[in-house]
């Protein structure tokens, strides 16, 4: 994994057990620059554009919450949400970078209490 | 951008004048939001359009908030929720909008049974300067539903 690889490492909270039928919140965080293409450097170039452009949660491959995002958003890039378990759920989340050469995944396991 | 980019009548105001020819005259044809709302913005409507969502209509169950100040326009909080859904009926697809943004449609989110009945979510955006945002949401019986909220920004976060 290079340096920058390692910048921009995802992360993904969620509670570690939960109760049939309990809503709980899912935080995640990718710390990308979120470039809009708009900006200049110090000396007056342009800074190219680097967008994730989709953010991605799955549960056994089914889409449960997903982010079609612009250049508008925030960095880092930072999506919150609720989801009602119902069993041993294995959350898994996946950003797609401008281009899909470049994406990040994580997961997190949330146990039935 | 034109005049009625930033009309500045809130909805309180445009039902006092009462003139929905008026308002129509300054806001273009977005459908039930234009004669509601003085926020869309020719952007905006555009992007609603393309999505199919220019019918959508303020409804008090759909809740947009952000601070009634945001200190830093590169990184305000927003809030969404949804709640009192019909059974079985939940959150199928929310735009978020901020027409003074070089790109109006800030993100699109969609959502399943799971994450959409109730609906809560929150987001970091980008806001160039002191406007009205905008949501709508399309729920899985095909209603759409809209709601907005004026934000002060302190210090823009264009760079978008």
């Amino acid at each position: 994994m290079s340096d920058e690889e390692y910048e921009i490492r995802p992360r993904l909270r969620a509670p570690k057990t939960a109760a049939p039928g309990e809503r709980v919140t899912i935080r995640s965080l990718l710390m990308h620059p979120m470039e809009s293409g708009r900006r200049k450097d110090l000396e007056g170039k342009d800074i190219p554009r680097r967008i994730i452009y989709s953010a991605r949660f799955t549960v056994g491959g089914e889409e449960v919450f997903a982010a079609e995002l612009s250049p508008m958003n925030a960095s880092p890039l930072y999506l919150e949400f609720d989801l009602t378990i119902e069993g041993p759920t294995l959350l898994e989340a996946e950003w797609i970078e401008d281009g899909d050469e470049r994406r990040w995944t994580a997961s997190t396991r949330i146990e039935i209490a | 951008m034109s005049d009625s980019a930033k009309s500045v009548l809130t909805r309180r105001e445009a039902l006092a004048l009462g003139g929905a020819a008026m308002l129509g005259a300054g806001l273009g044809p977005v459908g039930a939001l234009a004669r509601e709302a003085s926020a869309i913005g020719p952007a905006t409507a555009q992007a609603l359009a393309a999505r199919g969502w220019s019918e959508a209509a303020f409804d008090p169950r759909l809740s947009l908030s952000l601070p009634d100040v945001v200190e830093n326009g590169a990184n305000a909080p927003v809030d969404l929720s949804m709640s009192d859904l019909p059974e079985g009926v939940f959150v199928k697809r929310l735009g978020l909008y901020a027409e003074a943004n070089f790109t109006p449609e800030i993100a699109l989110y969609r959502f399943g049974p799971a994450t959409g009945a109730p609906l809560r979510i929150s987001v970091r955006a980008r806001l160039a300067e002191s406007q009205t945002v905008l949501a709508v949401a399309e729920l899985s019986d095909g209603s759409l539903l809209a709601a907005d909220f004026a934000v002060k920004v302190a210090i823009g976060g264009c760079a978008g």
